[in-house]
């Protein structure tokens, strides 16, 4: 069934269609969620916050085809307040701590610069992912979002353009200035295109 | 195409969002300019890195149940879902109590609460005013009757005790007035008897005194006349 039926049916009072609804939603937010703020558990808890936000506002959601970009609006909004809340920055230090494939915890200065890391084909996922969290957090937050959008949440420029209410072309600028950042902070990070796999 | 215009264009043309003539362009521009083919094949190698970051579960199982939702909220949900945003509701709202206060300036509508029932009247008609009027006198009336009787009836049940108290009072007070008097009444009856009887015997005794006096006068022997004497009592 449509996301704009099952809200319809929400309207009329229907609670199940709304739990159908978040079963069907709520891992693709928890993941944007996860992405922008890079903390599992802070993801969860604005996770839900987005779902309780949207059984309480659902009703005044005037047009129903336009649920992906609102709801995506609403969890990026209370991620901004979580990351105003915990002043997060979006830079990454050196000096943090990752666990290693091997589950040891080291920092990932000494991680990108050890040797054995060198087969990079067997790079474990976990690693790559912290690879890739880290240098999305060494973008700017509006190139950062919009990318995670793009990339991860697959909503179109159009879209993405409502949802941060600016320009469609600030939007698309945005973005390529956004991979060109992240980019660079994966060469400060010392990455080569090996660890990714690239396939052109 | 040039490559300032193509650095619009880069966006769109990695994730399709482009159209079919731009597309062209923008691939033209690409096989012929060094630079930005290098800033393309740059930008697609880091998207595809992106790509390495799969979707993870969120291990969470939210589920919501069902609350009573106010009869306002769920109205304005549906008025919403219909297309009529909260300002067209708000203004609509508003339209209607315009309407009604010049509805019922214009048909001088009166309404009347009484005795927890609404009148209400258009057109400000005497007879009809004069009709609510005297039926909200009547009604009046009558609850003002009903309490009437509620009270005149404790008044008597109030005063009929009383009355039987005071009979009740009479009636002792005159038994023992009746009973000194009797008591009084039989004392002088006692005594009237006593003084008669005491009379009485005086005069027996002053009667048998002359007798004697007339025995011892006459002739007569009075031993004689013991069989009469023995009659008095002896």
């Amino acid at each position: 069934m449509e996301d704009s039926r099952l809200i319809l049916r929400f309207i009329d009072g229907d609670v199940q269609a709304f739990n159908a609804l978040v079963n069907r939603w709520q891992d693709r937010i928890f993941n944007f969620v996860f992405k922008v703020l890079g903390k599992r558990e802070d993801a969860k808890d604005v996770t839900q916050k987005t779902f309780i936000k949207v059984y309480k506002n659902l009703r005044k959601l005037q047009d129903r085809e336009k649920f992906s970009a609102w709801i995506h609006q609403i969890a990026m909004n209370l991620c901004r307040d979580d990351m105003r809340k915990n002043k997060r920055s979006p830079t990454v230090s050196m000096h943090e701590k990752i666990r290693t494939s091997s589950g040891e915890d080291m920092e990932l200065q000494d991680f990108l610069s050890d040797g054995s890391n060198e087969m990079l084909d067997d790079l474990h996922q976990g690693e790559v992912v912290e690879i890739i969290r880290k240098g999305l957090n060494m973008i700017p937050e509006e190139q950062r979002i919009v990318i995670i959008m793009k990339e991860y949440q697959g909503l179109k420029f159009r879209e993405i353009s409502e949802i941060l209410q600016e320009p469609l072309n600030t939007v698309k600028s945005r973005m390529y200035y956004g991979l060109n950042a992240l980019r660079k902070a994966l060469a400060e990070l010392e990455i080569d295109k090996e660890v990714f796999q690239y396939e052109l | 195409m040039n490559c300032e215009k193509m650095e619009l264009l880069f966006s769109d043309l990695l994730y399709g969002e482009i159209n079919e003539q731009d597309k062209e362009s923008a691939l033209e521009h690409i096989a012929t300019c060094n630079s930005c083919e290098v800033k393309f094949k740059n930008l697609r190698e880091t998207s595809t890195a992106l790509g390495r970051w799969k979707e993870e579960s969120a291990e969470m199982n939210l589920v919501f149940i069902e609350e009573k939702v106010p009869f306002l909220e769920r109205l304005f949900g549906k008025l919403n879902s219909a297309g009529i945003s909260p300002r067209q509701i708000v203004f609509g709202a508003v339209a209607t109590l315009v309407l009604l206060v010049l509805f019922a300036g214009i048909f001088r509508t009166d309404a009347i609460y009484s005795n927890g029932s609404w009148y209400i009247s258009f057109g400000g008609d005497a007879e009809t005013e004069n009709q609510l009027a005297v039926s909200a006198l009547l009604a009046d009336f009558k609850q003002s009757q009903q309490e009437n009787l509620l009270l005149m009836n404790r008044l008597l049940l109030a005063s009929e005790e009383r009355v039987r108290n005071q009979n009740i009072a009479v009636v002792n007070n005159l038994a023992n007035q009746f009973v000194i008097q009797r008591r009084q009444d039989l004392s002088l009856i006692g005594r009237s008897i006593n003084e008669m009887s005491q009379r009485s015997e005086g005069r027996y005794v002053r009667t048998n005194q002359l007798l004697d006096g007339l025995y011892r006068l006459s002739a007569y022997q009075p031993g004689r006349l013991n069989g009469a004497r023995s009659i008095k009592g002896n």
